[in-house]
């Protein structure tokens, strides 16, 4: 292969064109290979911090569903209560309720 | 991947917590609560009665637990001789007689329930009398009391000493 001189490179390169393909995957796959060489944190405090974006918005999602869980079982239970004291209420003024399960002899 | 774990079951003990202290919350200051023993504890908990609103009921209660009594009796009564004169093949008339006298005291129970519940309603006044009667009446009217007669349950004793007699 011939050398090219001097005046040949030179015009070579001036029409030489960059043309990069966009790779929108880019940065993460850098930053993925940057983690996959990182130290994992040493303390649980440390993971938290790193991870805060993904961990807070789930514990907060966990705390309303609990919150609003035990609220809506407590509101069940009220309910059963309500009825279990009004049919005591009732049994001690109904002999019905009380003969009906009372075998006559 | 240690933390991560760790995260988890944190998370999870503070979904156990909150639900716990949520229920707890919800249940001590928003509703009926069981620990209140008594047959009054409804009246008690679910209306507004001034302590001497509630000393007239416990009355009236108590006087009318003495009626229930005695309805009770008559009750057993009338069911034990129609199940003897059923057992017994007596005749259709007799039967006819004594199912007849079932219903008949059945229904003055109703009544002097129904009659009870006005006064303890009276006691109440206004608003709360009204929710009151709202709430206990459909429950007595919608008790079978017309209900073949069950002659073979027992399962719950309240006036045990009834069947003593």
């Amino acid at each position: 292969m011939e050398t090219p001189t001097k005046d040949e490179l030179a015009r070579l390169l001036s029409t030489w064109e960059i043309k990069p393909k966009s790779n929108p995957g880019f940065r993460a796959a850098v930053w993925a290979k940057i983690e996959a060489i990182a130290p994992e944190p040493r303390t649980w405090g440390a993971w938290l911090r790193m991870n805060v974006g993904t961990v807070a918005p789930l514990a907060l999602a966990v705390i309303t569903f609990s919150v609003v869980g035990g609220g809506l079982v407590a509101k069940a239970k009220a309910s059963v209560d309500r009825e279990i004291m009004i049919e005591r209420y009732l049994t001690s003024i109904d002999p019905h309720r009380q003969t009906d399960t009372i075998e006559p002899r | 991947m240690k933390f991560g774990w760790i995260t988890a079951v944190a998370v999870l003990m503070i979904a156990c917590f909150t639900t716990g202290a949520s229920f707890w919350c919800f249940h001590q200051f928003g509703g009926h609560r069981m620990d209140e023993d008594g047959e009054l504890a409804w009246l008690r908990q679910e209306f507004e009665l001034s302590s001497q609103q509630l000393h007239l009921i416990q009355q009236a209660h108590a006087e009318y637990r003495a009626v229930c009594e005695i309805h009770c009796i008559d009750i057993l009564e009338s069911r034990r001789e129609l199940k003897t004169a059923i057992d017994a093949n007596a005749p259709v008339e007799q039967i006819n007689r004594l199912q007849e006298r079932v219903v008949e005291i059945d229904q003055e129970c109703v009544s002097s329930i129904k009659i009870h519940l006005g006064e303890i309603a009276k006691i109440m006044g206004g608003e709360q009398g009204q929710r009151y009667l709202a709430e206990v009446i459909p429950r007595i009217a919608d008790f079978d009391h017309d209900s073949p007669v069950d002659l073979d349950v027992i399962t719950e004793v309240q006036h045990a000493d009834h069947l003593g007699k």
